[in-house]
């Protein structure tokens, strides 16, 4: 089983630098595989933009393996050697790509969503996983809050089951659970 | 006192639960329960969900002097209850919804402004203050 690694921080606020970071480091240390779990699905131009951005930002630092998974990401394992560096961007598209999609109840996908990344977590020697923060506003609509409810059922589950939690705060990560082994 | 803050679904009563680990008297603002001191029974007594509770105190046909008055005095009855006896403990749980963008409408900035306030006021009383981040706590007095 993987050591998780939890990383949460608002819009732009570098937590996905921060991971890249972080996972290679780790590779560094281990010369394990490095690989790119893609959530993002490329529907409109701004999307791809993004999605460019970052591809081209990891091209410039070292070898990823990216692998596009934006539903059942437990299918993910199968392309992911044993005992790489995995990095999944991000919990927040994950959960809103399998929220548009016929679902079965709230449970049971939030169920199905923890025992994917269990899967993927079997596999892998580190598993970071970055999300967005959920809110610090009322919510405006029921879905909204919906959406609230599920994304942070899961950060409680992630942030149990991991080794390491950080909060980036404008670039500056915040370690909140566990311990850094320099 | 105790105030129990931190965004939305973050597990802040799993936590209370958690770390009290004795029966507590609940009242949910969630589920529209009454907020009296006199109706309290127990010696440790949660409020969950100030920032709703004082949603129903905010309308646009009151000052937010007045509002903010009427909600202290609430605070004040709590705090007179409390020190009643030595055991007597109440535990506020509130959600921190006032890191967005400020609303147009007036009672919607209204009842920031007055949640705000209740937490500084509470703050200002309680003996312990933690903050929830997805189960884990910050104690922050």
């Amino acid at each position: 089983m993987a050591d998780i690694i939890f990383i949460s921080g608002g819009v732009r606020s570098g937590k996905s630098s921060f991971a890249e970071k972080l996972a290679t480091s780790h590779a560094e240390r281990e010369t394990n595989s490095l690989y790119y779990i893609a959530c993002g699905e490329p529907v409109d131009e701004e999307m791809k933009e993004r999605i460019a951005q970052h591809r081209y930002d990891r091209s410039k630092a070292s070898s990823w393996t990216t692998v596009e998974c934006p539903v059942n990401v437990g299918s993910a394992a199968k392309r992911i050697g044993q005992g790489g560096i995995v990095l999944l961007d991000c919990l927040t598209t994950l959960l809103s790509n399998e929220l548009f999609k016929q679902i079965e109840s709230y449970e049971a996908l939030i169920d199905r969503i923890k025992c994917d990344l269990s899967i993927v977590a079997e596999k892998c020697d580190v598993l970071i996983i970055v999300s967005n923060e959920v809110s610090f506003e009322p919510f405006d609509t029921p879905l909204v809050k919906t959406y609230g409810k599920l994304l942070g059922s899961l950060h409680q589950w992630v942030v149990e089951q991991a080794r390491e939690a950080y909060l980036v705060e404008a670039s500056i990560p915040i370690l909140m659970k566990g311990e850094v082994i320099e | 006192m105790h105030v129990v803050t931190g965004g939305a679904f973050n597990g802040k009563s799993k936590w209370v639960r958690d770390y009290y680990g004795v029966p507590l008297e609940w009242y949910s603002a969630y589920d529209g329960t009454s907020w009296d001191e006199k109706s309290f029974k127990k010696d440790v007594v949660v409020l969950e969900g100030l920032e709703e509770w004082i949603k129903t105190l905010v309308s646009d046909q009151k000052s937010l002097k007045e509002t903010r008055r009427a909600v202290r005095s609430y605070i004040e009855a709590w705090s007179a209850w409390e020190s009643g006896r030595d055991e007597r403990t109440i535990i506020v749980i509130g959600t921190d919804i006032m890191k967005g963008i400020v609303p147009l409408e007036k009672e919607k900035r209204m009842w920031r402004d007055v949640v705000g306030w209740a937490y500084q006021d509470l703050v200002s009383l309680a003996e312990r203050v933690d903050v929830i981040w997805y189960g884990l706590n910050q104690q922050l007095k």
